[in-house]
């Protein structure tokens, strides 16, 4: 009885040592990031995977409006932040890289880092490439049997008034790149030049044009036939695809696209530094990028990411002929000459459609 | 009769009542707290942001300028926000009066049956959120909508009326959404006004108008001002309707500071903006002050 006593007590302290040390080693991390279908397909495509395959860290993904917001809440946070990790564009990471607030990591103890592709590697560890995605346009099926193939099709007078192009407030990036985009359709190559043959054209567009402010949100209204014709993102456009069954799709049109990059950072000041490294490296593995370029139709930045056919298919980044024709961005000095680019939008172009 | 009233000796208050001031301030404090914690603490804060330096991108910077504020005075643009937000805002307040002025005189003299029941009927909008009741407006105001779908399919237009996605939609709007703010404050306000001094100026030979205008108009007053304040503050400060019903097209100061906060993240100009949105409240209530003195 007493050999079997100590041998429960043995037991008892074995597993006691053994949990202690277990919690000992646990980290809880916090991601934030997009909310929305990203933050429901990135949770089961590489949240839950990962907390499989490291069972001693916990992650918890907190999902805001945009970038915008994750910058807010990092700003409002500075000294005592809550989150670990940020998931958002790479033009703002420059500016929370000049604010102090992301923790430039040494890539070197990123493993996977070395497979990343250069595009958006700008900022080097404040800012690692986590998705690749590109501005389409959108289009509703009915009214579209056969897909449009040009950026023209904004500017077809048979579609006045079912135009609808999403520029809140003034817009965003993705009227930044469509200013650059109808620049090049008016004949300018280089929006560092100037971006005036693309405002006037847009000026043009304008009457034409149903809302700057769609809501819920342009692919919703193409999809339901309000609008015909919009620009959007193509893991978004791709994801509505499947979502309305095919009412809605999307194009890389025959001019070429410009390429929008999703970044990840680590927060400067934030705790449990080793296990939001390790969280990185594994989003920028190959198996977190295929699983998620397969939930969400994001183009993986990791070269060695095997992506079945029928993804790649839906990817433009991924069709070797889209992505000679990329659109050049430099998300650097975008950042400079973002008041530049915005302000005719609400200066001349969004006026000219009252 | 004031004579007399003044005659009468006042008593001394007993000593529970000279600890009054004790149990006023026990009273007053959490509240006083909150309101500093929760509100002054913060327009503070705003305060010192809207003199922040911000580098182009709008990356913040640890030095302090005014030329958030010269910018925004000496910008065409900026001035242009401040028009279309103080046209919105009377325009709206003047409509929403308009509307709301016979239904608060009819409930204040309808006969209390029936009061309270329709008094519920007039401010139910408000138990709906006024982002669904927007979205509502959109439905029955958009291209396809019920509206020009009526129109349309009677004949009467050929193609839809664009009433949403402009400042049309937005007036629209903006004055369903305040008119029962206008309508409580109106009924609030109408406390002095009694059916003997109708009847008073009636038998004196005043007509319907002469009573409505040197009767009734005055007497409401206070509720006017009141209601006035109210919608012209709240209009100012609307964010959601103009957001749902402008289709991006209408530009206001409340619209203006989100979108500098959150879609071109330059903070100092979204709270210079905000501080200045705060001023133009303080000069209305300023005016709503002279108002009531001036009825009172």
């Amino acid at each position: 009885m007493k050999r079997i006593s100590t041998h429960v007590l043995s037991a008892t302290l074995f597993a006691a040592t053994m949990l202690s040390g277990a919690y000992a080693n646990a980290a809880d991390i916090t991601v934030m990031g997009y909310r929305g279908p990203f933050e429901d397909n990135y949770k089961k495509a590489v949240i839950e995977p990962f907390m499989k395959a490291h069972p001693d860290i916990k992650v918890t993904y907190y999902g805001v409006q945009n970038a915008a917001t994750s910058l807010g809440n990092m700003r409002a946070q500075r000294d005592a932040p809550q989150v670990n990790a940020v998931i958002y564009d790479l033009s703002v990471a420059k500016i929370a890289k000049e604010e102090g607030l992301v923790a430039d990591l040494d890539t070197s103890k990123l493993p996977n880092y070395a497979d990343v592709s250069d595009i958006g590697k700008d900022l080097g560890g404040a800012a690692i490439p986590l998705t690749y995605d590109t501005l389409t346009l959108i289009y509703n099926s009915k009214a579209f049997p056969t897909a449009p193939a040009s950026w023209e099709t904004l500017w077809d007078k048979a579609q006045a008034g079912k135009v609808v192009l999403p520029a809140q407030g003034g817009g965003d990036i993705q009227a930044i790149l469509l200013t650059i985009i109808s620049n090049r359709l008016a004949g300018e190559q280089d929006y560092k030049n100037t971006i005036d043959p693309g405002v006037d054209k847009l000026v043009e567009l304008a009457p034409r044009v149903q809302t700057w402010e769609p809501k819920p949100d342009a692919y919703t209204l193409v999809a339901n036939g309000t609008a015909t014709v919009s620009i959007g993102w193509n893991a978004r456009s791709q994801f509505y695809f499947d979502q309305t069954e095919g009412r809605m799709g999307s194009v890389g049109p025959s001019e070429g696209t410009a390429s929008q990059i999703n970044v990840v950072s680590a927060i400067e000041k934030a705790s449990e530094s080793e296990a939001t490294q390790t969280f990185i490296n594994y989003a920028i593995g190959p198996e977190a990028q295929a699983a998620f370029a397969k939930a969400m139709f994001y183009a993986p930045v990791n070269t060695k990411t095997q992506v079945d056919e029928a993804t790649a298919k839906r990817i433009p980044m991924m069709d070797p002929a889209q992505r000679e024709k990329l659109i050049p961005v430099d998300w650097m000095t975008i950042g400079d000459m973002r008041d530049d680019i915005l302000q005719p939008w609400r200066r001349k172009i969004i006026p000219a459609g009252r | 009769m004031a004579a007399i009233t003044s005659s009468v000796p006042i008593a001394e208050a007993p000593a529970s009542r000279r600890k009054f001031p004790f149990l006023l301030i026990a009273l007053l404090l959490p509240m006083a707290i909150i309101n500093f914690v929760a509100f002054v603490l913060p327009v503070i804060r705003l305060g010192m942001i809207s003199f922040i330096e911000s580098r182009s991108g709008g990356v913040l910077t640890n030095n302090y300028t005014l030329e958030n504020y010269a910018d925004f005075f000496t910008d065409s643009f900026s001035i242009e926000l401040v028009s279309n937000s103080l046209l919105l805002g009377f325009g709206v307040t003047l409509i929403t009066l308009c509307c709301a002025y016979p239904i608060a005189l009819f409930l204040h003299r309808v006969s209390p049956k029936w009061r309270n029941m329709l008094f519920v009927i007039t401010v139910s909008p408000l138990l709906v959120s006024s982002v669904v009741r927007t979205y509502g407006w959109m439905v029955i105001l958009g291209d396809q909508g019920v509206f020009n779908g009526i129109l349309m399919s009677s004949g009467i237009i050929d193609s839809p009326l664009r009433l949403t996605n402009n400042t049309l939609g937005v007036f629209i709007g903006m004055v369903e959404v305040l008119i029962p703010y206008m309508a409580l404050s109106l009924i609030a306000g109408f406390g002095r006004l009694e059916n003997v001094y109708e009847e008073a100026a009636a038998s004196l030979g005043a007509n319907s108008w002469t009573r409505f205008r040197r009767v009734i108009l005055p007497l409401t007053a206070p509720g006017i001002a009141l209601g006035c304040l109210l919608c012209f503050v709240l209009s100012i400060s609307s964010f959601i309707t103009p957001k749902l019903l402008g289709g991006g097209r209408v530009f206001l100061l409340a619209t203006e500071i989100y979108d500098q906060a959150v879609i071109q993240l330059e903070w100092p100009t979204a709270a210079a903006i905000s501080v200045i949105v705060l001023i133009i409240f303080g000069l209305a209530l300023a005016v709503y002050s002279r108002v009531v003195k001036r009825f009172d």
